[in-house]
């Protein structure tokens, strides 16, 4: 147990009562819902405009891991950790492939899940099914891995006065009771407050930073001094890891299952455009000066762990608590370290729980009402949670690499989301085996004692392009096979 | 445009040298300044061809 936590009374006080106005957004949610049906639940009854959409996108997008693991990589990885701020630009560059025409499809077939699109799109079981698959495991990730960061948060901050399960269970807890009394409404209005928090919180803290540790400009010698590793030329090898990294989140990230369900819910297209074209504008804002803070951190504190460089920005703040009123900054960095992990897990468990009641239970009970249906997505929440939550809080970390694969094999759905609204010639054959080849390939890389990374390439980026070759292949040549 | 501005990528990865310049790395100026242009056009083209994009075909 820590001695002493970072957050004083008020500290805790100002937390616990932002937590309680989490519920009451859910109540309102509740009381705004206009019909007991699936697509009001997981899709707000497709009514959001800019500043909703925006805000809900940004927060989903930004994880805790925005907040703490960019700071950390950063501090330990110098500039090359500038491909954060490129990727996640790129990430709306990789929607913009197939978010056109497929929002203005969701409009007239009523999508609700990715797995709608599929169905709809190449008639074929099989590869709905294996990408419902790939898309519940990739958002368990998500919410496994923002769990237990915020069980490590909380526990921090508190001076483990809440222990790391207890924080896990709280706020699990929190989440699901608002999630299943609004649905998306609930959670794209609790992503709109958790998104200023976040905005604010790393704007706020770059301004002191800047001011009490000095600019990038004003820290070059000392920077020169204790890490010259930031200055090194860049490598081939390193160029090659940067364009491996841009790859595989461009086509991994974009195609994300509650992305996909944000462009469903959007009132029409001009807001979706909008809202775009703000997320673009965001890794400059957010990304970019958790980079410059994390780094004039390593010139001023050089010799931190790889543990304690994911808390740099913390360490930073707690240095300067003779100053009057920093209590309320660290108190700002805390709420919008939670806010950016909650408006995560709250949205992978809402992309869960439909992907499960609209693509599996419904498939299998094709006359349950929506009323049940939805009421089916509430139930599911419940228990997706108590399992996650129990597996967040006693997975042993010697397996955690088993899913931090995500991505890899994520962006292997890029082709079946991005060729589909394109190209109407073709099949789903020539998807499923594209898919089948790069996921075979991906997986035989990473779980086996081959390189993660033939060639310094991603194995998940060497599979995606075996994914696209094997789909022109067998679409250019099917008949010749048949 | 919209389909080809993800090759502006390209010009983000780290190709200039490490000369220090205001703090930062000159290939990192670059980098940061073909985000920039990428962020640029990427806005620019989902503006004047959202509809197009959404139509065509």
């Amino acid at each position: 147990m820590m001695d002493k936590g970072l957050l004083d009374t008020q500290g805790i006080v100002f937390l616990l009562l932002y937590l309680v106005s989490l519920i009451g957004v859910g109540i309102v949610g509740l009381l705004r819902s206009k019909e007991s049906s699936m697509q009001d639940f997981y899709l707000g009854g497709t009514g959001f405009g800019v500043t909703i959409l925006f805000l809900t996108m940004y927060a989903t997008q930004y994880s805790g891991n925005s907040l703490i693991g960019f700071a950390g990589s950063a501090y330990r990885n110098g500039w090359f950790f500038l491909v954060s701020v490129t990727f996640m630009i790129a990430i709306v560059g990789g929607y913009m492939l197939y978010a056109p025409k497929l929002y203005l499809l969701s409009k007239k077939q009523r999508f609700i899940t990715i797995g709608d699109y599929i169905r709809h799109r190449y008639e074929h079981r099989l590869l709905t099914n294996i990408i419902v698959f790939i898309g519940i495991l990739a958002l368990s990730n998500y919410m496994l891995t923002n769990l237990k960061a915020i069980g490590y948060i909380l526990e921090y901050v508190t001076g483990g006065t809440v222990g790391f399960a207890e924080g896990i269970i709280a706020m699990a807890v929190i989440m699901v009771i608002y999630e299943t009394l609004g649905g998306m409404r609930s959670v794209a209005w609790t992503d709109a407050i958790q998104g200023i928090l976040l905005l604010a919180g790393v704007l706020i803290i770059f301004a002191v930073i800047w001011v009490q540790y000095g600019s990038i400009a004003s820290n070059e010698a000392l920077l020169l001094q204790v890490k010259t590793d930031f200055f090194r030329e860049p490598l081939l090898a390193d160029k090659i890891k940067w364009l491996s990294i841009v790859i595989m989140i461009f086509f991994g990230i974009s195609v994300y299952p509650q992305a996909v369900q944000r462009i469903y819910a959007a009132k029409d297209a001009k807001t979706l455009k909008r809202s775009f074209q703000l997320m673009i504008i965001m890794p400059l804002l957010t990304t970019l000066p958790l980079i410059i803070i994390a780094i004039i951190g390593a010139a001023h504190f050089p010799d931190l762990d790889k543990g304690s460089s994911e808390q740099i920005i913390l360490l930073m703040l707690s240095k300067l608590t003779h100053i009057e009123g920093m209590q309320y900054v660290i108190t700002l960095f805390v709420a919008a370290a939670v806010a950016a992990i909650m408006s995560t897990v709250d949205s992978a468990m809402l992309a869960i729980a439909s992907l499960f009641t609209q693509d599996i239970y419904h498939q299998h009970n094709p006359e349950a009402s929506q009323k049940k249906l939805t009421l089916v997505g509430k139930l599911f929440s419940w228990i997706l949670m108590a399992v996650m939550v129990y597996l967040a809080i006693s997975l042993p970390s010697t397996i955690w690499w088993l899913i931090q694969i995500k991505l890899e094999i994520l962006c292997q759905i890029a082709p079946a989301m991005m060729l589909g609204v394109h190209f109407k010639e073709v099949k789903s054959s020539s998807i499923l085996y594209g898919l089948l080849f790069g996921l075979g390939f991906t997986l035989v890389f990473l779980l086996s004692p081959l390189p993660e990374r033939p060639f310094g390439l991603h194995a998940g980026v060497l599979g995606l392009a075996l994914n696209g070759l094997v789909v022109y292949l067998h679409h250019r040549f099917k008949n010749v096979l048949q | 445009m919209l389909r080809r501005s993800p090759l502006l990528l390209f010009l983000t990865l780290p190709l200039l040298s490490s000369t220090p310049y205001a703090g930062l790395p000159l290939w990192a100026w670059g980098s940061l300044g073909a985000s920039l242009l990428y962020a640029i056009v990427l806005i620019f083209s989902i503006e004047r061809e959202w509809d197009e994009e959404s139509n065509d075909g």
